[in-house]
């Protein structure tokens, strides 16, 4: 039985092996516009944001939160690192769209679109690369891969 | 150590141990195996029925949720949009919740080991078309909210449904895929529990096999041995005891078979000295019979003899009371003898005081015929006053009176002695003065018998004594007559009586010795001198029965008469009297 379960977790490390990119796992950076002025903001902070919970920074800007469109592995670790599965986070801001809390946020096609956006958007927070990363926008953090949750 | 060569209870255990290790080896494979039927039966029910009651209710869900669209998608008030919209806020809610609980069930599976790799596949496209269907959703509620029911409508109908039954036909898959995997589990359950049966019986009945044959091989390992014992044994009984066991072994029944042959061989050497005994006891048997056929005999001939001794006893018994009667007759006879010169003795003494009264009567009727002539003759007082003839009969007169006087006081002393010996009137137990008794002794043995002999009486200060007076005055008149007897010619005779502290017992006795300065006793006759006949020399007076009767009178009195004596100078006679 147990070598039944060890034969298992092989095999899902094989396929992993086999993802597109699954050994270099990329860093992602939490980016936000300069105008920012948060240095730290934390994983439950940060989810409450992108959940809707929260719509203003501390000092009364709106908070304007962007999504990746395509499935990516920065998409896939990004969410995991703040705790839901997309397709959860997307039953969230289902729900927050039903009741009128306000809408998802936008989803943009490219990582340089989201550099582009954020720093074109004051309040703005988005997630890309880090090798996608510019002197235009500020980096909250970088989530580290292996650091899941 | 060789399994042969050790004890029974060890072979026992060895035995035990090894049936008890192969049945506990059996008892463990089964219930490992039994744990893996159950565990596959448990992981059934805890788990895989809840997961796919859960992919169940999201296939329903998500169905509710689509109809909820499309019913909002024609809706044509804002109230029932408004009750719509809160419909699937509860409806994504329970979708939600579902999912958590699928995701939960899901890592408890993949640690058990029972979430196959279809199932992931088959529920990651599931979860790839739901977050597509909310995507779709997101355009479906912008294009409500602008009023664009047509195009909602149509992506509703059209892109979304494709997603949608995508999706469903996904969740049904799993649910197909669980009933697959229930199937298999419950297959594989039953397969390992035929195979577990299958091993565990027929490893059962190999132990018994190999139960049954070790029992057999120790059974017949120790019972070969105890049938030949048992044979031997019972030859031993039959008389045969020429038995020799030989098993080579060296536990009980070795040890066991070595002390038979020890009790053969010494039952052997017990026959053999028993024959002997036997033998031996016969000719003793024999012998005893013989002896006790003599024995018979001589007891036969003792026991006459004991009659003849009984009936000799008897004549000796007779004749030791006619010797009895004759020593009585003798002492009386003794008695009568010295009575007889005791008469003698006293009629002499009786005599010349009567010889002197006789001649005094005479001589005083001859004065008193003499006065009664002077008074015839006589004229005148003063002629009868002078004259000289008249005074001297007178003075004859009175002295013949006095003679007469002195000679019946003589008389009256010598009766007086004699009652006072023989205790003619007083012969009971008396308590009398013991000096009185010598005294009257003296008086009786006469002035005559004691001529030349001077007599002194040293009388001490006793104390009267209870006695048969007659007798023991007897004895004091034997001893005192030994004494003269003893005495040629002029002696002396010494009485003397004393008080002495009795040696025996406490308190005092009387002690009267006579001693007299005759002849003596020779030593060599000192003992027989008390014997009855008694005759100490032929020119001696012949002592007859005087010395023994004393004797016995004394020890008839509780006590006792010693001697001593030396040739040429005389003998001492001590009576020693008890005080009572």
């Amino acid at each position: 039985m147990h070598l039944k379960c060890s034969l298992k977790i092989l095999f899902s490390a094989f396929l992993i092996c086999l993802s597109p990119g699954g050994m270099v796992a990329a860093q992602v950076v939490v980016i936000a516009h300069p105008s920012v002025e948060q240095e730290n903001i934390s994983r439950a902070v940060l989810l409450d944001y992108y959940s809707r919970d929260i719509g203003l920074w501390d000092n009364g800007e709106p908070v304007v939160v962007f999504d990746l469109k395509p499935k990516s592995e920065v998409k896939e670790t990004f969410y995991k690192y703040l705790g839901k599965s997309i397709s959860r986070m997307k039953s969230i801001w289902m729900k927050k769209m039903l009741s009128g809390e306000g809408d998802p946020p936008e989803a943009l096609e490219t990582e340089e679109a989201v550099v582009k956006k954020v720093a074109a958007t004051p309040g703005s927070v988005g997630f890309v690369s880090q090798s996608k990363v510019t002197e235009a926008v500020k980096v909250l953090f970088v989530i580290e891969p292996a650091e899941k949750k | 150590m060789k399994f042969e060569d050790m004890k029974l209870r060890g072979k026992q255990r060895l035995i035990l141990g090894f049936i008890l290790l192969i049945m506990a080896g059996v008892n463990i494979f089964a219930i490992r195996k039994m744990a893996a039927i159950k565990s596959e039966v448990d992981e059934l029910t805890r788990n895989w029925l809840p997961r796919a009651i859960a992919v169940s209710d999201i296939n329903l869900l998500t169905a509710d949720l689509r109809r909820s669209q499309l019913q909002y998608a024609f809706a044509d008030d804002e109230a029932s949009k408004e009750e719509l919209r809160e419909t699937m806020i509860g409806l994504i809610d329970q979708i939600n919740g579902r999912l958590d609980t699928y995701d939960t069930l899901r890592t408890e599976a993949g640690q058990l080991g029972i979430y196959s790799e279809a199932e992931r596949e088959l529920f990651s496209h599931f979860d790839q078309q739901w977050e597509a269907y909310q995507d779709l959703s997101f355009t479906f509620f912008k294009l409500s909210r602008e009023n664009k029911t047509g195009e909602a409508a149509d992506l509703l109908n059209g892109e979304a449904r494709e997603v949608y039954n995508v999706f469903s036909a996904d969740l049904k898959k799993v649910v197909g895929g669980y009933e697959k995997d229930v199937f298999e589990s419950a297959k594989r359950a039953d397969l390992t529990y035929r195979s577990t049966r299958g091993i565990t019986i027929s490893l059962l009945i190999g132990t018994i096999i190999l139960s049954i044959i070790i029992a057999t091989v120790f059974v017949r390992l120790v019972v070969r041995p105890v049938r030949e014992l048992e044979t031997a044994a019972g030859k031993i009984a039959e008389g045969y005891l020429d038995v020799q066991l030989d098993i080579g072994r060296k536990d009980e029944i070795g040890a066991l078979a070595g002390s038979f042959n020890h009790m053969a061989k010494s039952l052997r050497e017990a026959k053999k000295n028993m024959e002997m005994q036997a033998e031996k006891l016969r000719a003793q048997a024999d012998k005893l019979q013989k002896a006790n056929t003599e024995l018979e005999e001589k007891s036969s001939i003792l026991e006459k003899q004991k009659t003849e001794i009984v009936q000799k006893n008897l004549d000796i018994y007779a004749a030791m009371e006619e010797l009895r009667a004759a020593q009585e007759q003798l002492i009386m006879k003794e008695k009568m003898a010295a009575l007889g010169s005791l008469v003698a003795g006293v009629a002499h003494e009786i005599n010349s005081p009567v010889g002197t009264v006789n001649s005094s009567a005479d001589v005083a009727g001859r004065c008193i015929h003499k006065i009664e002539t002077v008074l015839e003759q006589s004229r005148s007082i003063e002629e009868i006053r002078n004259n000289q003839q008249l005074s001297m009969a007178l003075k004859i007169l009175k002295e013949s009176t006095r003679a007469t006087l002195i000679a019946g006081e003589r008389i009256a002393t010598l009766v007086k002695s004699l009652k006072n010996f023989a205790g003619l009137d007083e012969s009971a137990y008396r308590v009398v003065d013991v000096h009185e008794g010598i005294d009257s002794s003296i008086t009786l043995l006469g002035s005559e018998f004691m001529q030349n002999i001077h007599l002194v009486k040293e009388y001490g200060q006793i104390p009267k004594v209870g006695c048969y007076p007659a007798q023991l005055n007897q004895a004091f008149l034997n001893i005192l007559k030994n004494a003269r007897q003893a005495i040629s010619g002029s002696g002396t005779i010494h009485i003397k009586s004393f008080l002495e502290n009795a040696p025996a017992k406490k308190g005092k006795q009387i002690h009267i010795r006579f001693s007299d300065t005759g002849r003596g006793i020779p030593p060599d006759k000192l003992s027989s001198i008390f014997m009855f006949g008694f005759s100490a020399d032929e020119k001696r007076v012949k002592m007859g029965s005087g010395l023994s009767t004393a004797y016995n009178i004394v020890q008839k009195h509780g006590g006792d008469i010693r001697v001593q004596s030396e040739v040429g100078k005389g003998s001492a006679f001590s009576i020693i009297l008890p005080i009572q």
